[in-house]
């Protein structure tokens, strides 16, 4: 990533996040001119918190999780690609404020510095639960229901997922209607 | 660059690439004009191999192909990331629809819509052949069964076309290749709906243009490889496209002058002679104007361009347009409309699933309004379902039922075997009325000065009606088939979204009230053929390219024998 792009895409995350030496190190990353893969979509804030809420949605378990099949990429690049405006404004504008409440309520300074359990407390708080989302006014429970809905989408159209899972072969060759399970 | 030759075939697509392997066979000199670019079958299928986890984002309809095909994205579906370079820019090729919106989904290139298209095949029958004749309306078609079977035959058996025989005097069988397998729900529902019902409707294989066995003439056609990836262009030319079939056999004879990029505007019609003598062409690239001349000219570029193009060859003998004495050329506009049924769940065969991904699923064909009980009071003409089933694999709803929001269970979940599902779409016949019309603003011109197209059609009372018996029908075969959760659905049809525009030069057998004679010759300009959509006299509910293309052959055929016989 460009070191200008990646200060400025941190510097739209509304000034209450601080940067933490791992974000450092990310920034870091730009000086051997890697050019794996920048965001287009979320800033850098809220691709590591976003990364955290993936993995904690769809865990490592005895097959890959969402962190080591990169799920944040596709979210990114789904989000970027086919959400309207007005969609996408209001995502990076309820996730902003989804973030600052938990660094608030933690006394937290920076997004990296929240533990996961943390992470997890205030998103299962919002998720399918009736109660907030009834007297919730602040889309805290649409914004978790969004992430969750990205993360298995993601997972499903993973090459891992597809091909060791669902059973996914690119040329199949013939048409069976009646496979023993 | 010589410009004279035998023949002039206008349009690639599924008739245009007939007319082309048809009459260059046939030893005449033909020249192919296509508006659109060169596509190369195999060499420019861009997306052919590329897999779902290799599409950033998804295989979906961006932002950006929002803003730029506005209309085609009213689909839902043509212009994914997979084939959106396969339809056109919006805003580079406007029209009008402000009165009644009105898809006009295409694409111009090479192939046209063969690329494309649905692959559904159903061959016409005399209960629609004779249907406008029987109820009164529009005017009677020229021709009978009798007069294009054995060019559904000819046609059929060149291309491939898999199906299943079923003895239906309405739903005519064709030469067909071994069927796609009906799965083991699809075969349980055939035996449901074959016994819960009086009526003799069945549930038949889908009938589609794919090789299922051996091989076809073309670029090496081969068998289906179930992929399923068909409007990406195949390269196994396991469909019909003209690219990978009819144009390549035009090609081989030496007779064929392909010329992509040239957009025909005009008829050139000899006043002193009384016939067409050629066809005025802007080239998209430099933007000159050129004439090309022949003793033949077959109109193939799609029903609104091919009428476009009458419309636009004006003369003192033809103020109105070529052919136009009747009035009848831009109206009548047909399509079939859709977007109805019902989807259900099946708890059964909990142990079975499928292998492969086959691009087609079941027809039911029509069965209302085919003689006796199956006689309705609400509407005329009928409907036939396209559908499928399947087995997917659980989603986020499924994990509430064990109240499980995130974390490893549902990750193990969502991919789990769902329960079997099936659906069901209907495809209705729309009536020939004349109000229903398209016509040339000649105030909004494109950017290289030809008048745009102004759309005006609705369905009306006939296709409200029958719409309603679709979606209830579609609810009780699923319901007597033994699904639960059975779900009518309905969404605003849209005139043209069925991607079957049709009409608006029509066959008859009176120059008074129709554009063309019963071998698709402009009744007044002998050596004009036109046989694309825009000849057709009813829709029928069937998809329609398999007529088009058996028009077209015997067309083609009458032409060369007419200007053996000196007759044009």
């Amino acid at each position: 990533m460009d070191r200008r792009s990646a200060i400025k895409n941190i510097t739209l995350s509304f000034g209450t996040i601080t940067l933490s030496t791992g974000i450092l190190s990310m920034i870091q990353s730009c000086q051997t001119n890697s050019t794996d893969w920048s965001s287009k979509f979320f800033s850098l804030a809220q691709i590591i918190f976003l990364d955290r809420i993936l993995e904690i949605i769809i865990p490592e378990t005895d097959s890959p999780g969402a962190k080591s099949l990169k799920l944040v990429r596709f979210v990114d690049a789904y989000l970027y690609k086919n959400f309207r405006t007005a969609e996408q404004e209001f995502v990076l504008s309820t996730m902003q404020d989804f973030m600052n409440m938990i660094l608030e309520s933690e006394n937290i300074s920076s997004v990296s510095d929240i533990d996961d359990p943390i992470i997890e407390k205030y998103f299962s708080l919002h998720i399918d639960n009736e109660n907030i989302i009834a007297q919730d006014g602040n889309n805290y429970s649409q914004i978790c229901g969004l992430f969750r809905e990205m993360a298995v989408r993601s997972y499903k159209l993973t090459e891992y997922v597809l091909t060791n899972k669902l059973g996914y072969v690119p040329i199949p060759g013939y048409y069976d209607g009646n496979v023993d399970i | 660059m010589e410009n004279n030759f035998d023949a002039i075939v206008v349009g690639t697509g599924v008739s245009g690439g007939w007319a082309a392997k048809e009459l260059t066979e046939k030893g005449l000199k033909t020249l192919v004009l296509e508006r659109g670019r060169m596509i190369k079958h195999i060499d420019d299928y861009h997306t052919a191999n590329i897999n779902p986890w290799d599409f950033e984002g998804g295989n979906t309809i961006t932002q950006d192909a929002r803003k730029k095909q506005p209309k085609q994205s009213r689909t839902g579906y043509v212009n994914r990331e997979d084939s959106r370079h396969f339809f056109v820019n919006d805003l580079e090729h406007p029209y009008n629809d402000d009165a009644n919106k009105f898809n006009w989904i295409r694409g111009y290139h090479v192939g046209g819509r063969s690329i494309t298209w649905g692959r559904h095949t159903y061959r016409l029958s005399d209960l629609d052949f004779e249907a406008n004749l029987k109820d009164g309306i529009a005017t009677d078609w020229p021709i009978r069964y009798k007069d294009i079977s054995p060019w559904y035959d000819y046609v059929e058996q060149y291309i491939g076309v898999q199906g299943r025989s079923e003895g239906l005097s309405h739903f005519p069988d064709g030469k067909f290749l071994k069927p796609f397998e009906l799965n083991v729900l699809e075969k349980h529902m055939r035996e449901r709906i074959s016994k819960n019902f009086s009526d003799g409707r069945i549930l038949s294989n889908a009938r589609t243009a794919h090789v299922t066995e051996g091989t076809k003439p073309g670029l090496g056609r081969v068998a289906c490889q179930y992929r399923n990836r068909c409007m990406r262009g195949c390269p196994y030319g396991a469909y019909f496209s003209s690219n990978s079939s009819t144009l390549p056999a035009a090609e081989a004879t030496g007779n064929m002058t392909l010329m992509p990029n040239s957009i025909v505007h005009e008829i050139i019609y000899d006043d002193d002679n009384k016939k067409a003598k050629g066809v005025r062409v802007i080239d998209t690239i430099n933007k000159q104007s050129y004439d090309y001349f022949a003793k033949v000219i077959f109109l193939c570029s799609s029903t609104v361009a091919s009428t476009s193009i009458l419309i636009q060859s004006k003369s003192n003998r033809f103020p109105n347009g070529l052919g136009n004495d009747s009035g009848e050329l831009g109206h009548n506009i047909m399509d079939h409309h859709f977007q109805v049924g019902a989807s259900g769940k099946f708890n059964g065969f909990k142990n079975k699933t499928t292998y492969g991904r086959k691009p087609a699923g079941y027809y039911i064909p029509r069965f209302r309004n085919i003689g006796g009980v199956t006689n309705r009071k609400d509407f005329i003409r009928g409907y036939g379902y396209q559908g499928g089933a399947n087995r997917g694999f659980m989603s986020i709803g499924d994990s509430k039922e064990e109240m499980v929001s995130y974390g490893p269970r549902l990750k193990e979940i969502i991919v789990q075997p769902n329960e079997w599902t099936a659906s069901m779409g209907a495809f209705g016949e729309i009536l020939p009325y004349h109000d229903n019309n398209m016509e040339l603003d000649y105030n909004k011109k494109d950017k290289w000065g030809l008048p745009t197209v102004t759309f005006n059609a609705t369905i009306r009372e006939n296709e409200i009606s029958m719409r309603k018996d679709m979606k209830e029908q579609a609810e009780e075969m699923l319901e007597k088939s033994g699904f639960t959760n059975v779900s009518g659905h309905e969404s605003k049809y849209t005139f043209g979204n069925g991607i079957h525009e049709m009409g608006t030069a029509r066959m008859g057998h009176d120059p008074k009230t129709s554009v063309l004679n019963k071998f698709n010759q402009v009744h007044s300009v002998k050596n004009v053929y036109v046989t694309d959509g825009a000849c057709m006299t009813s829709s029928g509910c069937q998809n329609p390219s398999i007529t088009y293309m058996a028009l077209t052959a015997r067309a083609a055929n009458h032409a060369v024998d007419e200007l053996k016989k000196q007759n044009i």
